[in-house]
């Protein structure tokens, strides 16, 4: 009896310590795993509000310049350097035309993306704003003559 | 022993690889979010106010200032026209020379100028029509602009509200062919000191001044006594041309002197030329110049208007 018990402290003790490594192993990739997503998640989201904001920002200094001067422009092109990716991934820019102000629709262009991730940002714009969607990166705003809009600048 | 001691520690080598590549993972994400910081940290040349709306901001007062000063300076029409030509040129140089240390190109060129007339009554009297004392009188017969349009009224030559009603006082109608302000101008001697009321109709909005004996009234500028009245700021939503008259201008209701600019060539109808105490002369109303912005993030080329005084000017 004694001779079968001999070791199995041992053995034991090694089956435990690779079960517990194991649940802390799989325990910690797991939280990280959570973590890395919420942060990217956020950052997605911060990243496609700060390109909003600033195609907004260029589509209401062209309404501004259309709205300000008696008669229409001759030219007028308004360029802005949007990052082309946001946390790594390409994104769209969608313009709408609501009837009244438009809005600005950015989510990201990747395949099963969380639609949580989608940004809309309002304008508020006197000269009516062409609908279309566009590729995420360097945009113009170009008065048409009698509208605006938005176009990719590659 | 020898076997087991081979496959020992594989589960954390891996865990610690998996750890490994998840926290690379975490600088990329968090590096992307520094790198969203500085982006929205960036200065934006083209919506700031050294973009082209600030560039255009700069040629409307800078026209603006030229037709000011061609005015008072020339002595004729034609030479107002050529002092306001000069004062363009002067102005691009100014910004030409600004915007080239800013790597943009910037130009304006005088594209043409309006006609108008400065009409003022620099003595005190009352307001009622040049040359045939009707106190009901419009100020052009043509619907038109008026800009720096003033008056400097004595407090004792007003009507009192407290013995008469809105109606028998002196009082302005603006008409834009839509809407329709009435600017009542009169004395209040209830209250101590005495006041001086603009009251706008049909806001029923009123501004007062009480110092000294008579007070300022600019109408476009929605001035009262130097400062800001509320009231006056429907000027800002009349739609030109539109026309102006006097009700009420007789002996008792009003005394005084007023002052514009409108947007017709002299002689106006009616004929201010003939009156002893009104002044008139041919100027130029406004000025309109193209004005060309190039820079790497946006290009513009618009013509401008400028006329100085008008109430959304």
């Amino acid at each position: 009896m004694r001779s079968n018990e001999r070791a199995v402290s041992t053995a034991f003790g090694y089956v435990l310590l690779l079960a517990v490594a194991t649940l802390m192993v799989s325990g910690l990739l797991l939280s990280t795993g959570t973590f890395i997503d919420g942060q990217r998640d956020q950052t997605t989201r911060e990243g496609l509000s700060i390109a909003g904001q600033q195609a907004a920002g260029a589509i209401e200094t062209a309404d501004r310049l259309v709205r300000s001067t008696n008669a229409d422009p001759s030219t007028l092109v308004v360029e802005q350097r949007l990052p082309r990716n946001v946390a790594g991934a390409g994104y769209n820019i969608e313009v709408n035309d609501t009837g009244g102000d438009a809005e600005l629709v950015l989510s990201p262009a990747v395949a099963g993306a969380e639609a949580s991730n989608t940004v809309t940002v309002p304008l508020s714009n006197g000269t009516a704003v062409i609908e279309t969607s566009i590729q995420g990166g360097p945009i113009k705003v170009v008065y048409t003559g009698s509208r605006l809009e938005v176009r990719s600048d590659v | 022993m020898a076997h087991l001691s081979d496959d020992r520690a594989q589960i954390l080598l891996i865990g610690a690889l998996a750890m490994a590549v998840a926290f690379v993972a975490l600088a990329l994400v968090l590096n992307s979010s520094v790198y969203v910081e500085n982006l929205a940290n960036r200065e934006n040349v083209v919506v700031g106010g050294q973009g082209p709306t600030g560039h255009q901001g700069d040629v409307r007062r800078g026209v603006g200032k030229a037709v000011v000063a061609g005015n008072a300076n020339g002595t004729s029409l034609s030479d107002r026209e050529a002092e306001v030509e000069q004062g363009v040129a002067t102005l691009r140089s100014a910004l030409r020379a600004y915007h080239a240390e800013r790597a943009t190109v910037a130009n304006v060129t005088l594209v043409d100028t309006d006609e108008g007339t400065h009409v003022f009554r620099s003595t005190d009297g009352n307001f009622t029509a040049p040359n045939d004392d009707d106190p009901h009188w419009q100020l052009t017969a043509k619907k038109n602009r008026f800009r720096y349009f003033s008056m400097n009224v004595s407090r004792s030559g007003l009507k009192d509200i407290g013995l008469n009603s809105p109606s028998e006082v002196f009082y302005l109608r603006v008409d834009d062919g839509t809407d329709v302000w009435t600017v009542y101008i009169y004395k209040n001697i209830s209250v101590s000191p005495d006041e001086t009321v603009v009251r706008v109709d049909p806001s029923g909005a009123t501004c007062t001044d009480a110092t000294g004996s008579r007070t300022d009234i600019n109408i476009t500028s929605a001035r009262v006594a130097g400062e800001h009245c509320e009231a006056l700021d429907f000027f800002e939503s009349v739609d030109p041309p539109y026309t102006v008259e006097f009700r009420n201008a007789g002996a008792g209701n009003v005394s005084g002197q007023y002052d514009f600019t409108v947007e017709e060539p002299a002689p106006l109808s009616p004929d201010y030329a003939g009156d002893g105490g009104i002044t008139t002369q041919e100027v130029v109303y406004d000025a309109t110049a193209e004005t060309v912005y190039y820079s790497p993030d946006a290009r513009y080329v618009a013509d401008v208007r400028a006329a100085p005084g008008e109430p959304d000017a």
